[in-house]
């Protein structure tokens, strides 16, 4: 029946409709393939016309919110088209919120212990010749790495320089001249551990990050010494990484179930956390979460970001350092 | 006269008149969304473009067939603005039970999937006409004035939306062969 012709079908649907002129009724009447056809487009409208099941509590609520919206012009009523903008930017401020919340919470950790990590590091001072900070104070964390560096820069999409210094960063490879590429990580990290003026470091290699207060290394704020003192955030929990292929699994996992912050930790280090998650906000980034994990021992920042695109970006950094940010692409 | 009322700014005479019209509102939207929450979404624009219109009402047509109007071209919009596509094997989809005459009638949300993913497949010009026709019941006139279209175009539209639909039942009927 299907090999009807389009004016037999609206012949027949009009008359199913009682919208066909009596002659037209006539003729489909009297044609047998027509009356075929004419249960076939019944069928059909039938189906459509399946009762709706209305949820009458709902729609007398949205009745009563579009009177009580539109004519009292209440204030904060929005339309659905407006709500949908509405949850798009309080998605923004409730991860904005979050970092600003972890600055807070963290300067009251770190007001709190102030006083007990000063004397820690006092105390601990004489332990830099321990293997841990030897290996520190001469290639950087990042030695225990280098052997995934290669790849880590290769895929590295951050489109803002880096500073060389970073974290799993090769830099440490004693075939580059030293003139060419500035200071190495030693250099930059014991001029910072040495009371010289950060500015130094900064004269020598700009820093993109430099502009931004809350990434700038204060040497007042300084005092944490992640080496030296009980720096354990997550307790004995602390995921060690090695590689890349251990960042790759610590990311998706944090993205998928964020740590709660709920141990001591430093105050330079949170604001670095929280200026890595504002910049990922502002860079169009979905979700964005942080945590700690151990470089050669020494404790490191991630903040894993996943953009709507898919794809995911890692941003680390040691935790008294946070102009040595390094961004490392993980994938969709 | 309950129209006059809520043009005069009577917030009774508006619920009341609203409430009148919402689940066939609604409906028309269910069918036309082809799901719960982009059809509450719709109908509440609906309603608040209703309420926001009411004093331009003319009365040149019927209360009913202006709301309509309205609440159609809300949902349209609605539609539009969050790009439904069909989804892929909709088709199959649609035809596993729209053609069964022995599935459980309590199955309601099974047939109104089924009823969605059919209406679906019809291009929007189609699907709206029939759904006007078929859900709201209004004759070719009335959804001419709705559309904005001829009376012709209508009763065109509407052939050609149910002529697709029973090519899914069809198709659901050779599967089976």
């Amino acid at each position: 029946m299907t090999d009807l012709s389009h004016t037999d079908n609206e012949l027949v649907s009009s008359f199913l409709d009682g919208e066909a002129t009596a002659a037209e009724a006539d003729r489909v009447t009297a044609d047998p393939a027509l009356l075929v056809r004419a249960n076939q487009l019944r069928a059909a409208s039938e189906f459509v016309s399946s009762p709706v099941s209305v949820p009458a509590t709902e729609l007398d609520q949205l009745r009563a919110r579009a009177i009580a919206g539109v004519d009292t012009n209440v204030i904060g009523f929005k339309t659905p088209g407006e709500r949908r903008h509405e949850r798009m930017r309080w998605f923004g401020r409730v991860a904005t919120s979050a970092a600003v919340l972890l600055v807070v919470g963290g300067l009251g950790f770190a007001i709190a212990n102030r006083g007990s990590g000063n004397d820690n590091i006092k105390a601990d001072h004489s332990a830099s010749e321990t293997p841990t900070a030897a290996v520190s104070a001469e290639t950087g964390p990042a030695s225990a790495v280098s052997g995934d560096t290669a790849e880590a820069h290769s895929a590295d999409i951050n489109d803002a320089p880096e500073k060389p210094d970073a974290p799993m960063d090769a830099d440490s490879d004693p075939s580059v001249p030293r003139g060419q590429n500035g200071p190495t990580s030693a250099e930059s990290r014991t001029s910072q551990q040495s009371d010289d003026p950060p500015k130094e470091t900064h004269d020598t290699q700009p820093n993109p990050t430099s502009t931004n207060p809350a990434l700038s290394v204060s040497q007042a704020d300084n005092s944490f010494d992640p080496l030296t003192t009980s720096f354990d955030p997550f307790g004995s929990s602390l995921d060690p990484v090695t590689g890349l292929d251990d960042l790759t699994t610590v990311v998706r996992r944090l993205l998928i179930e964020p740590p709660v912050f709920d141990s001591d930790h430093d105050d330079e280090s949170v604001r670095c956390i929280a200026a890595l998650l504002e910049e990922s906000i502002q860079q169009g980034a979905a979700q964005v979460d942080s945590t700690y994990v151990l470089v050669n021992g020494q404790p490191f920042i991630v903040v894993a970001s996943r953009f709507d695109t898919g794809t995911i970006k890692a941003r680390t950094a040691p935790v008294d350092n946070c102009t040595s940010v390094k961004s490392l692409f993980i994938g969709p | 006269m309950l129209i006059a009322a809520a043009k005069a700014g009577d917030q009774r005479a508006l619920d009341q008149l609203l409430g009148n019209h919402q689940n066939r509102i609604y409906s028309i939207c269910r069918r036309l969304t082809g799901n719960d929450a982009d059809a509450l979404d719709a109908t509440q624009e609906a309603l608040i473009a209703i309420v926001r219109g009411i004093s331009r009402f003319d009365g040149r047509s019927a209360f009913g067939t202006w709301a309509y109007r309205v609440a159609t071209n809300a949902c349209l919009d609605e539609i539009r603005r969050r790009s439904r596509r069909p989804v892929p094997g909709l088709v199959e989809a649609a035809v596993t039970t729209a053609g069964a005459t022995d599935r459980d009638p309590s199955d309601v949300t099974a047939e109104r999937v089924d009823i969605d993913r059919a209406l679906a497949v019809l291009p929007e010009p189609f699907r709206t006409a029939v759904v006007l026709r078929d859900v709201a019941g209004f004759d070719y006139a009335t959804i001419a004035k709705v559309l904005n279209i001829a009376p012709g175009t209508v009763r065109s539209r509407i052939a050609r939306g149910r002529a697709r639909l029973v090519d899914v039942f069809n198709a659901k009927g050779t599967q089976h062969v």
